[in-house]
């Protein structure tokens, strides 16, 4: 058979459309564990950890989220549900500004010489004890100040590396005077903020690698929870031109809608959330459209029509949209939840092939898949066919759901191949006998199931961003590649 | 200068990044001990310490046993918390229920020795935060600085301790050092006499620097893998060579040594484990008679032990397990020996944190009262050198601190004022804070 390069381009993108919106899936799920561990708040407490304790010295971290500054960031509960469920947990903040930290941190360091406030410890003549203040003055000036916290520190690379930050703070000269240096504060906050962006910019890095298992174990839950088989959604967009051509429709779409955000929005969920939402608003005024074309007269008409297509959406809804929408419910991110309804209700309107059906792999390996008529090995041909066809009579069930048993299988598919046909019905058989043997779970088509839904979930933990980026240049190849129609 | 707030002597704030992560082997159960660090993850998590509580609430039928669960749980959520101030703040908020001005001493404790491995929060930054908070709230909180052999020695622990003493903040024209005092803890592996300690403490007696120790054979303990190297045969290489050479002191010194060969000669007493099984050996280090030998040498050090010896070495009935192992090599009870030592010692005072819990039972208050009416050699009655704290939030594990409180002052009302109030500030003197004169002295 040969493989025409449209085709197989198109069938590049729904599979890049289908991930990028369960990409999004898999980063709201993501956002929400790392939300509700707090492991964004624990990497950066860590982080910084490791750039400013000083074995030599003092555990700065924990000063440092001890100080008023970084303290008043840490929240001590955490909402779930829309506040129905209150937890009393302590989320350390997620992000810190290099401002912030150099104030805290400047404060630590002046606290270890303002501490030294003496007191003149005396015994008097009855042998009673006296407390006193000296008047030994202590430094006033910052510059003074940081250089006496220094010198109650113990050598070590955090010391040398503070005091040459004071140094460049002093422009140089060690007997400089605060007179002199009036903006001593701003140039050793500056360089130590600098100095914090640097490392930070370096762990948001290791940040990300540190994410790559978690996102692989989502995609893989994700994968299974909604049964999507790469492969198998491969093949079925391949083979049906119809779902091909509305996926390829629908990326398009939503590639005009990606194309006009800026980075910042297009690489952040709530960016990602948006253009779902605005990209299913697109799709909903253009169905509005093709039922007032096609049959409303006016729109009160086209209003209840799209309440019956929602609702029927919502409720009869198909495993897919349930599932979603459970695990939406389990989140935590309330703001997003209508939005992520919205990935439900688009996945029902492009009707992707995935979820569960008890007459499609995996659960038609486990028992009968259609109803109780059809009492032996049973075997859907092909997915859009509804149940009722198996009621209708035993012929149309024997051609189109069940084969019987094995010998009658063998039989039909013998017959079939051997009578002579065209191309096109030559293709149909093999794509139902392709359908036949994955629902059956013969020959390797289990080995295949598995590797698809392993495909699946290393592909949804590449990421949105990576899947919206990707989607948009395919399209651009496309709407380069291929000719308008007039 | 008014009548002085309520203040609770003996109160812990450090929170488990004080404790190295190994903490969990303190705890006597194969599960913690094995481990330690997978256990302290896993209670860690909020959400698995609230699945227990529901565990607990759900399919424990007891009511004692799941009080006993729920207060284990309480324990945990307040030990695990972010931070020492948060601590601090739960403290206070059960004290001033009683007094709206009430104070504590925090006993902070230096970890950083009893395993092999470093706590998160190093003792040096616990203190830090310590001062930070003294700084903050200079007349609230009053800390104990806590002093090991292992971690300073001589002039260099010295040269350590002086500052936290000789350092502080000034407010309301009242001066207050950053530190109040001194806090031994010799179950974490060290002996109290231990030489190396002399300065430190040459210099507490001579400022009158008041010292708590802990001094019952449960609680915190040496958890790292050489406890046979910390306990020598033969404990002349930790005395200090000016040691008066008294009856009490040879006595003292002999019935030690005697002590350590029995325990060695009990097969697992004292052994090196990497699991940390050194709860009977720790003993050795906390044992009341160890103090003969620091008050022999520093008569005058106001030197407190704590927690009277524990409950169980009050009881009249001993049926406890805790120290009935040892009854036949280490009698008298501890509480016996912490009471003779009251009466020789005019410096030494002890207190009712955590025993306090067992106020309810009538023998061990019984035996209060009767310690409280008990004339030392000058005549004093011994309730003068009785100290109120709750030993809060170790408490936990029995009862709410406000039911702690609440008790106590139920059950030794006649001497509530004098306990709360004469008592601890007599034995805090100066370094709970002293009024400024109105001229300041100038530095020689």
């Amino acid at each position: 058979m040969q493989l025409p390069a449209n085709v197989i381009l198109d069938v590049i993108i729904s599979l890049a459309l289908i991930f990028a919106l369960l990409s999004v899936l898999v980063s709201l799920i993501n956002e929400t564990w790392t939300h509700y561990f707090n492991y964004r708040g624990k990497f950066l407490k860590r982080a910084i950890g490791e750039l400013i304790n000083d074995k030599q010295n003092l555990n700065y971290a924990e000063l440092l989220f001890n100080h008023d500054i970084i303290n008043r960031l840490i929240k001590t509960n955490t909402k779930l549900l829309y506040g129905l469920v209150n937890f009393k947990r302590t989320n350390l903040p997620g992000h810190i500004t290099a401002n912030q930290f150099a104030d805290a941190f400047i404060d630590i360091m002046l606290q270890q010489a303002q501490r030294n406030t003496p007191i003149n410890v005396s015994t008097n003549a009855d042998g009673t004890i006296q407390l006193s203040q000296p008047t030994t003055a202590t430094p006033q000036n910052l510059a003074a100040l940081f250089q006496a916290s220094l010198e109650t520190m113990n050598g070590s690379k955090m010391k040398d590396m503070l005091s040459s930050f004071h140094l460049k703070s002093l422009g140089g000269s060690p007997t400089s005077t605060d007179a002199t240096h009036a903006d001593y504060y701003d140039k050793l906050k500056k360089l130590i903020g600098d100095w914090f962006d640097e490392y930070m910019s370096q762990s948001s890095g290791d940040y990300k690698v540190k994410q790559r298992p978690r996102l692989a174990a989502i995609g893989l839950i994700v994968a299974i929870g909604l049964n999507v088989d790469s492969i198998h959604l491969a093949k079925k967009i391949f083979n049906e031109p119809e779902l091909r051509a509305s996926l390829v429709n629908n990326a398009m779409l939503y590639s005009d809608v990606l194309a006009h955000q800026s980075d910042s929005v297009r690489y952040s969920i709530s960016g990602q959330l948006a253009a779902v939402k605005d990209y299913h608003e697109k799709v909903d005024s253009l169905i509005r459209v093709e039922i007032k074309r096609k049959s409303a007269k006016d729109s009160t008409n086209v209003d209840s029509l799209m309440k019956v297509i929602k609702k029927g959406l919502q409720n009869d809804s198909t495993k897919l949209a349930k599932a979603i929408r459970l695990m939406i419910d389990q989140l935590d991110i309330a703001d997003s939840l209508k939005n992520s309804y919205s990935i439900a209700l688009q996945t029902e309107i492009i009707r992707l092939p995935i979820g569960y059906n008890q007459d499609e792999a995996p659960l038609s390996w486990f028992g009968s898949g259609c109803n109780g008529d059809c009492k032996h090995g049973h075997h859907r041909h092909n997915d859009n066919e509804e149940h009722g066809a198996c009621e209708k009579d035993s012929s149309s069930m024997k051609q189109n759901c069940c084969v019987h048993n094995e010998a009658e299988k063998k039989d039909d598919q013998k017959k079939s191949l051997d009578e002579p046909h065209s191309q096109e019905e030559r293709d149909q058989a093999r794509i139902m006998q392709y359908y036949a043997n994955r629902n059956a779970g013969e020959g390797n088509a289990v080995w295949m199931y598995f590797l698809g839904i392993i495909i699946s979930s290393l592909s949804l933990s590449l990421g949105a961003p990576f899947w919206f980026e990707a989607l948009m240049k395919l399209v651009n190849l496309r709407r380069g590649a291929v000719k308008p129609k007039s | 200068m008014n009548k002085r707030p309520l203040i609770n002597i003996h109160t812990h704030i450090f929170n488990s990044k004080c404790a190295p992560p190994t903490f969990l082997k303190t705890q006597n159960l194969k599960v913690t001990r094995r481990f330690p660090e997978t256990m302290m993850s896993v209670l860690e998590t909020g959400f698995v310490r609230r699945s227990l509580k529901w565990i607990s609430k759900t399919f424990v039928n007891s009511r004692a046993e799941q009080k006993m669960q729920y207060r284990m749980i309480a324990f945990l959520d307040i030990g695990l918390a972010e931070t020492q101030e948060k601590i601090l703040d739960q403290e206070l908020e059960a004290a001033r229920q009683f007094d709206n001005n009430a104070r504590t001493v925090v006993l902070t404790l230096n970890m950083d020795y009893i395993d092999d491995c470093l706590p998160p929060m190093p003792y040096s930054t616990q203190i830090e935060d310590i001062m930070r908070m003294k700084r903050q709230r200079p007349d609230e909180v009053f800390p104990f600085l806590s002093i090991d052999p292992r971690h300073l020695s001589g002039t260099d622990g010295l040269n350590w301790v002086k500052p936290k003493f000789e350092t502080g903040e000034i407010k309301d024209n009242v001066i207050y050092p950053y530190f109040s005092g001194l806090k031994l803890y010799p179950a974490l592996g060290y002996f109290p006499f231990d030489k190396r300690m002399d300065e430190i403490f040459a210099y507490a007696e001579k400022y009158q620097i008041p010292v708590m120790t802990h001094c019952t054979r449960v609680g915190s303990l040496y958890i790292g893998p050489s406890i046979e190297s910390l306990i020598p045969y033969n404990i002349a290489s930790l005395l200090s060579a000016g040691l008066v050479q008294s009856v009490a002191v040879t006595t003292a010194i002999v019935e030690i040594q005697k002590r350590i060969a029995d325990y060695y000669a009990h097969e697992g007493w004292i052994k090196n484990s990497k699991k940390g099984d050194n709860d009977k050996a720790c003993d050795l280090f906390s044992h009341p008679q160890n103090y003969v030998l620091l008050m022999e040498k520093y008569p005058k050090l106001k030197l407190c032990l704590a927690h009277m010896g524990g409950d169980t070495e009050m009881k009249i009935i001993d049926d406890d397990a805790d120290g009935s192992y040892a009854r036949n090599i280490d009698k008298p009870m501890w509480f016996e020996r912490i009471k003779s030592m009251m009466i020789q010692y005019p410096n030494m005072y002890t207190d009712i944190s955590y025993t306090l819990s067992a106020l309810g039972h009538a023998d061990i208050l019984f035996k209060l009262l009767d310690l409280f009416k008990t004339a030392d050699i000058q005549g004093q009655p011994l309730v003068n050198r009785v100290l109120f704290g709750t030993d809060f939030y170790m408490t936990q594990k029995e009862d709410k601190e406000y039911d702690l409180i609440s008790l106590a002052r139920e059950k030794l009302a006649p001497y509530w004022e004098q306990l709360t109030i004469t008592n601890n500030y007599n034995y805090l003197g100066v370094w709970a804070g002293q009024e400024l004169p109105d001229s300041k002295p100038t530095i020689a």
